[in-house]
């Protein structure tokens, strides 16, 4: 059934809305509301002609509609909420990538302990230091003294704040032992992610050392921890 | 629900989302801000801001911390963020010196600076291995700072000589790179 007039008169509403996203929704509220009438005159027997014209003359004046419903779907506001829904989806995706990428990197990375072969260990002692410098946390977990004569530090840090990057993993201390040795020489490898697992490695560790000591005073920053080297369950 | 209140649920979770952004990535809003971080994300300072400065890449930041002096640098990103620079720590100040220093660069970017300690020094003069020489007779409290540019990466901008004269224009401070 063509329904000119009623298609005439959605146009003449429409053009009054000044919000394009809502111009469908209106559009379709007005129409199946004319068509419920049209159906309404028909089973009152009226021909679909007059029953369209009749609907029509129902709804009322399509330039006060428009205004009024123009008035109600404010361009402005819908704007903003279009704008606001987009600009949510947009840092929400970044979110996911800058903090939950890093999330997933801390829950799935390696632990470092399991690159040493176990046949190279001498000892392995299981500690439970925490120290906290400004907002980070470091919790110093293992020593693995191997058949090189590396001392192997394993460590977990995470800051509790997010600073940003900034601060090296790598930079515990100064690592010494009882016999006064104090050792540069070595390597350093962090894991990455929000809860990084590190590992401090320093080479020619005196096997005759009681205690490995890792000694951190920087910018009037200070932490002192003690670790005995003859209590690890394979350490004579 | 209405559009206002859609548009207020979406106005605090942006601000939350924003938060965590900025925080993950680093960006801060100002400078400073970005500064007090950095230290603080390194374990160094806080430190007193003694000067700011521009340079095309964002600011530098003189300051001293207890016996430390420092020059950070914060840079400008994505238009209206501050990020960490680099050279957040400083170098610990000998006394014994009539001025210390030190100085260093980042891509083209070069800067010198340091803290007076013998109060008769009223001019500092620098020269770079070019021959070009820059002299600064105002300090920041007891600090100073010099910055050049480079046209190219090679040596001839790097710094040769710094010399510290008193009222009378007698050397009392000479080092040499």
């Amino acid at each position: 059934m063509p329904l000119d007039k009623v298609d005439k008169f959605l146009e003449n509403v429409l053009s009054y809305i000044k919000f394009p996203f809502v111009k469908d929704d209106i559009k379709f509220e007005l129409e199946s509301h004319i068509l419920d009438r049209i159906n309404y005159y028909m089973e009152q027997g009226y021909d679909s002609e007059k029953a369209e014209e009749l609907s029509i003359k129902d709804m009322g004046d399509p330039k006060e509609i428009g205004i009024l419903l123009n008035k109600q779907h404010n361009p402005f506001l819908g704007w903003i909420l279009k704008i606001t829904n987009g600009m949510v989806i947009f840092f929400v995706i970044l979110s996911i990538y800058f903090v939950g990428v890093p999330l997933v990197i801390s829950i799935f990375s390696r632990n470092p302990i399991k690159d040493i072969p176990k046949e190279n260990i001498v000892y392995k002692i299981d500690t439970d230091e925490k120290v906290k410098i400004d907002d980070t946390v470091i919790r110093f977990t293992n020593v693995v003294y191997d058949k090189n004569g590396d001392m192997n530090i394993f460590y977990e840090c995470y800051d509790t704040k997010f600073w940003g990057r900034g601060w090296s993993s790598s930079a515990i201390g100064d690592i010494m032992d009882d016999l006064g040795n104090t050792y540069f020489a070595g390597s350093a490898y962090s894991g990455g992610g929000i809860r990084t697992k590190c590992k401090r490695t320093v080479s020619d560790f005196s096997k005759e050392a009681d205690t490995l000591i890792i000694n951190y005073d920087y910018y009037n920053r200070k932490y002192r921890v003690e670790i005995p080297l003859k209590v690890g369950d394979t350490n004579e | 629900m209405s559009r206002n209140k859609k548009i207020i649920k979406n106005i605090v979770i942006l601000i939350i989302l924003f938060f965590v952004f900025s925080k993950a990535t680093g960006l801060y809003l100002t400078p400073l801000s970005a500064h007090e971080n950095s230290e603080r994300s390194i374990h160094y300072g806080p430190s007193e801001v003694i000067h700011i400065e521009d340079f095309d890449r964002g600011k530098y930041i003189l300051c001293k911390y207890d016996k430390w002096v420092s020059c950070n640098t914060v840079k400008r990103e994505l238009f209206f963020f501050w990020r960490f620079g680099s050279q957040v720590t400083g170098f610990e100040n000998d006394k014994a010196k009539a001025l210390d220093y030190t100085w260093g660069m980042s891509y083209e970017n070069y800067k010198l600076y340091g803290i007076i300690n013998d109060d008769k020094i009223r001019k500092i003069q620098i020269t770079l291995n070019n021959g070009e020489v820059f002299t600064e007779t105002e300090f920041y409290e007891d600090l100073f700072l010099f910055t050049w540019k480079a046209d190219n990466d090679d040596q001839s901008w790097y710094f040769n000589n710094i010399k510290g004269y008193d009222s009378n224009n007698n050397i009392v401070f000479e080092d040499e790179y």
